[in-house]
């Protein structure tokens, strides 16, 4: 539940930071959006009256317990906070709103007052890391965390100098290439991480992740899968040329909207063939064509003669599984095994047919990260297929009780005939990315676990 | 006075520390499946424990308690969900009549944290308590007609996102106010029913007048200012957008006031808020409306789903089930389910992926096929960028391609690359300049010497040709020039062999350069076109029989009659009247090879024109007599009896003639 509490506060923290940054103090979005992290504070010191979250290489650390999965979602925090040099962020509950303020403003950087005094302060708390991170995925969280890192500089670098540098990105993909073949089933369960704030960078990494996971169901090698991982992470690099205003657009696009959002996936190969020398043309053709259908239809229009590439389609419909199983603000997510429907309908049409059942026999019925309510009333996550091909069922973990009650997660093999309602993980309060490191789940990884990392 | 109030303020301090416990037992029960066992709820039932005694009744706001008609102020989130919690269950009042037990304080937020419906079917809130066994906290239903007395209550309430629309919480109506604070949509539907009387124009009425309190029409769609605010509610989880809620209740009302509620907001859909409510709306939804809409609305709705799907055509039949929202996201589990799981459980037969597709995808990762794919992806975006400045900057990246590969030496690699953007139209023909300009630009004086260099490598030279016509006719212009000015005999040949393989496609620059005055540059320049094969450089060359110099007069010659081969027959007689012995030289030595057709004709008929220099007759006679036709006779015959000047030479070629034809007659 702390964790929870932190991961609340970091969330209406960086919403302050954001309104900061466009509001002055006292505006009305900003006022709202300070008391919605006092609020937030208020929660996390209710218990306690003083709370210190520590900032240590790639990890928010809440009273020195790591925050596996909020240093995750908050990544992009975690960055900004540390670059303005914060180690520590003490919480003195009650917290006044005046302090939430004056540290928004310095993590967004229009105030270089460090607080130091008050309810909030900065860098009082020495922490040093273990040297050993206790985390049995720590390993996976940082290629994770190093493929949104890359994507952010490569998009800071394009929206500033419209040219990027591909090795970093050629890097992570490397490093997430190895965790997806070593921690195949827990690297697809991380895809399940859907950061609103950060919408592109979150979504292109899932997308890498599925993609990187086809092409190994589909036996391609290392080789021949790094080049469609820097592809898929990069697909929809060109959003940094669309305006943001559309980007964030919270309902349909309008035609106008819709004539600049279709840009993005030329300017996106454009700037992948300008940074990059030879062997990133596949990189290239992948964000060009990664809205082109199947059938011809799709954008941009290139030619007549030919359908976009093969694996331009494994990337697109690992692009589309990922982004309707996300919620967006007009929009429901999709359960995952709605959304392998939506792809099946439109296999042959808008999607290639071989891709699309490489994705679903990848994935299977109940795709990991699935929540589901079954017959007894307990509501689970699924984790990983028991095997391909069988109808044995899968595994999972339960997370809520026959009353309704969230319990400690416990492992179970769910039969799909158990199976009576697929659940919006919003909807029961479950974030299936940050089961990982869950005692009973980490069971279930046991094969995936790095040596001397095994739990007993 | 003083010690009344005094009073007062020490009862309010108390009904406030009242709530406060409330509020945290609430939170605790949230928060724990146990909250019984939890020290923060022990600790606030402790607390209730202490407030012995009759206290006036709470009333219940949305969000909101107040006591003795004064707000009170929330010293716990918790506080706050409690009134909101209550609130949805018709909650008025809520009255501690004595303190409750640890399963009593929890047995009543159970039923308080169940559905409205729930408590609904059981007969109300107060009820349900009643059933649960719950007594120590007593509670009064408010009657739906009964919520307009109250308004004055909460006049100090606190902010809302009706307050952003500049009106405070209590100025909104009922509706509005319900939708701010995040309420249940069965709850505002409900309300704007009960509000309005329940005529669906009137409901309709009430829907839109509350959704426009709370979404002001002051911000324009597309407006910066106006797409941060409607963002705004979607940053934070914590509360349901008064959009959504609205989005939710208007699901609740009977089609006739949807119908009508639809059409108003189509007509506002230039505004930024009726627009998102729009977006709200399934396609399904939109659908089952649209037979009831009138023409005018039908053409709003039908040009409001173009737009969606940025289609120019299509009527709304057919686009409707097009628009995806978050209630079309319905329970198909059972049949997807179903499907998926056939096709997962035969992964032999339906799940297999073809033999094509895997070859596809491990031909295309090939590294050498790369280049292949870049030409594709460069193919891709000339045809799909009609930006200029874009443009430009594709053009920079193919410049800076062919530029590494031509430094690595991968003549191939630039050659297919350049191939691929020139050929079968990749650009609109209107950018063809532009291209041109832009490829030309490539070629340094330090490439055209390395490439001549090269040229002379026998490996190397298709591919330096190739590329160096592909980079277009500026290029051609440039080795023109270098033709020009090239000092080194080594460099030269070459040169002019490469300008000559580059003609073949751009020989305009080289037609050009043949009127050049000096007789070294049309000279190699004439060489040069003999061997682009166009048949335009022919005219050219014919043109240049006329310079000033020999050497150009007969290299021209000599170009014609490699364009021409057996055809040349006519160039070579023409140059028999040539002023200078080395060009008739040249010509006649042509002639003697027997190669050409139709000499004796052309040879006869310029014999009887009198096109052929005196001192070239000799040779010409030889000609004919090894001939022997009829035409060839012909031709004898004419210079035999020609009349010539009195020159010893020209009677002796008029002899010469007399015995040839002797000879042949025998």
């Amino acid at each position: 539940m702390s964790e929870q509490h932190a991961n609340s506060f970091l969330k209406a923290l960086r919403r302050v930071t954001r309104q900061v940054s466009l509001y002055p103090a006292g505006h009305p979005l900003t006022s709202e959006a300070v008391e919605g992290a006092a609020i937030a504070a208020a929660a996390l010191t209710r218990v306690d009256r003083e709370q210190i979250l520590n900032l240590s290489r790639d990890s928010f650390y809440l009273n020195r317990v790591l925050l596996p999965h909020t240093s995750l979602e908050h990544n992009g925090l975690l960055r900004e906070l540390q670059e303005r040099g914060v180690d520590s962020i003490t919480l003195l509950g009650p917290v006044a709103p005046g302090d939430l303020f004056d540290l928004a403003a310095f993590a967004a950087g229009t105030s270089d007052d460090l607080p130091a005094e008050g309810t909030v302060r900065l860098n009082e708390s020495r922490f040093d890391q273990p040297e050993h991170d206790e985390s049995p995925f720590a390993d996976l969280r940082r290629s994770y965390a190093g493929g949104l890192d890359s994507l952010r500089a490569v998009s800071r670098s394009m929206a500033s100098e419209g040219a990027f540098d591909l090795n970093p990105v050629v890097v992570a993909v490397e490093g997430m290439l190895d965790k997806t073949v070593t921690q195949a089933s827990a690297s697809l369960l991380l895809a399940t991480v859907k950061s609103h704030d950060d919408y592109t960078f979150y979504h292109s990494m899932n997308t890498c992740i599925l993609a990187l996971a086809v092409g190994q169901l589909l036996g391609l090698d290392k080789r021949e899968l790094v080049p469609i991982g820097v592809g898929s992470l990069l697909h929809d690099i060109g959003k940094v040329a669309v305006d943001p205003r559309i980007l964030n657009h919270p309902g349909r696009l309008d035609r106008g909207m819709w004539a600049e959002m279709k840009i993005h996936p030329q300017e996106g190969a454009q700037a992948i063939m300008a940074a990059a020398g030879p062997g990133h043309e596949v990189a290239a053709t992948i964000a060009l064509e990664h809205h082109a259908r199947y059938d011809g239809a799709g954008y941009p229009h290139i030619a007549h003669d030919r359908r976009p590439h093969v694996f331009s389609m494994m990337v697109t419909v690992a692009d589309v599984y990922d982004a309707v199983t996300t919620h967006r603000p007009y929009r429901r997510a999709y359960p995952p095994n709605r959304a392998l429907n939506l792809l099946l309908d439109q296999a042959g049409a808008a999607y290639h047919p071989d891709m699309v059942r490489a994705l679903i026999r990848m994935l299977g019925v109940y795709p990991p990260g699935s929540v589901l309510r079954l017959a007894d009333g307990t509501v689970a996550v699924s984790t990983r297929r028991v095997g391909p091909g069988s109808d044995d069922g899968l595994w999972a973990v339960r997370v809520v009780d026959a009353a309704g009650r969230h319990v400690e997660p416990e492992e179970l093999r769910v039969r799909s005939s158990q199976v009576v309602a697929l659940e919006s993980p919003q909807r029961v309060g479950v974030d299936p990315a940050a089961l990982l490191d869950r005692v009973a789940v980490v069971g279930q990884f046991a094969d995936e676990v790095p040596d001397g990392l095994r739990v007993a | 006075m003083t010690t009344d109030a005094t009073q007062i303020d020490h009862a309010a301090e108390e009904a406030a520390r009242l709530l406060s416990a409330l509020g945290a037992a609430w939170s605790t029960y949230r928060l724990y499946p146990n909250p019984v066992d939890q020290p923060a709820f022990v600790r606030a039932v402790d607390a209730l424990a202490s407030f012995e005694g009759s206290h006036l009744p709470f009333e219940v706001g949305a969000g909101i308690f107040a006591w003795n008609g004064e707000p009170l102020e929330a010293r716990r989130d918790g506080v706050e969900r409690l009134a909101t919690q209550l609130y949805i269950h018709d909650v008025a009042t809520l009255r501690l009549a004595r303190p409750p037990s640890a399963q009593e304080l929890a047995d009543f937020f159970g039923v308080i944290d169940g559905g409205e419906a729930g408590t609904q079917e059981q007969g109300g809130i107060d009820i349900a308590l009643e059933a649960a066994g719950v007594f120590s906290l007593a509670v009064e239903r408010r009657g739906l007609l009964g919520r307009q007395g109250e308004e004055s209550d909460h006049d100090q309430q606190g902010v809302g996102p009706g307050e952003d629309a500049g009106l405070s919480a209590a100025e909104l109506r009922p509706v509005a106010e319900l939708a701010a604070r995040g309420g249940d949509p069965a709850e505002l539907a409900a309300q704007c029913v009960a509000d309005s009387g329940g005529d669906p124009q009137a409901v309709a009425d009430e829907f839109v007048s509350a959704f426009g309190e709370v979404h002001p029409p002051d911000a324009s769609y597309g407006d910066n200012r106006g797409i941060v605010d409607a963002l705004a509610p979607y940053w934070v989880d914590a509360q349901t957008p008064p959009i959504v809620v609205f989005a939710g209740a208007f699901e609740h009302l009977a089609p006739a006031a949807q119908s009508s509620i639809l059409a108003a907001f189509l007509d506002s859909s230039s505004e930024l808020a009726p627009r998102l409510f729009l977006d709200q709306l399934s396609g399904a939804q939109l659908a089952a409306l649209a037979p009831h809409l009138e023409e005018r609305s039908r053409d709003q709705l039908r040009d409001y789903v173009r737009g969606c799907l940025d289609r120019d055509d299509g009527e709304i039949d057919e686009l409707l089930p097009l628009l995806a929202a978050g209630s079309e996201i319905r329970d198909e589990r059972g049949s997807v389910a179903g499907r998926l799981g056939a096709l997962v459980n035969n992964p032999a037969g339906l799940l297999a992926v073809s033999g094509e597709t895997f070859d596809m995808l491990h031909d295309g990762l090939t590294p050498d096929n790369h280049p292949a794919l870049g030409v594709l992806v460069l193919r891709g975006l000339f045809a799909c960028e009609h930006r200029d400045h874009r443009f430009r900057r594709l053009l920079r990246i193919v410049s800076g391609r062919v530029a590494a590969a031509v430094r690595a030496g991968e003549f191939a690699a630039a050659v297919a690359l350049l191939a691929g953007v020139r050929d079968d139209g990749a650009y609109p023909r209107e950018r063809a300049p532009e291209v041109d300009a832009a490829l030309g630009k490539l070629l340094s004086p330090e490439l055209l010497t390395d490439l001549v260099e090269r040229y002379s490598d026998e490996g190397e030279s298709e591919g330096v040709v190739q590329l160096l016509s592909y980079l277009g006719p500026s290029v051609a212009a440039k080795l023109v020039d270098a033709l020009a000015t090239e000092e080194s005999p080594a460099l030269r040949r070459p040169l002019i062999e490469l300008v000559g393989a580059v003609g073949t496609k751009h020989p305009q620059p080289l037609i050009a350069g043949l009127g050049d005055p000096r007789w070294f540059v049309a000279r190699n320049l004439a060489t040069a076109l003999g061997r682009t094969g166009r048949p335009e450089a022919v005219d050219a060359l014919r043109a240049a029989r006329d310079h000033s110099d020999y050497r150009v007069r007969g290299e021209a010659m000599r170009s014609l009659v490699r364009l021409l081969r057996e055809q040349g027959t006519t160039e070579l007689v023409a140059a028999l009247r040539d002023v200078d012995e080395r060009v008739r030289d040249t010509a006649l030595g042509y002639l003697r090879t027997g190669e050409f057709a139709g000499v004796d004709t052309e040879l006869a008929g310029a014999v009887g024109r009198d096109e052929i220099a005196a001192e070239a007759l000799g040779a010409v006679v030889e000609i004919l007599a090894r001939l022997g036709t009829p035409a060839a006779v012909e031709g004898l015959e004419a210079i035999a009896g020609r009349k010539f000047a009195l020159r010893s030479g020209d009677r002796a070629v008029r002899q010469a003639a007399k015995d040839e034809l002797k000879r042949l007659s025998r």
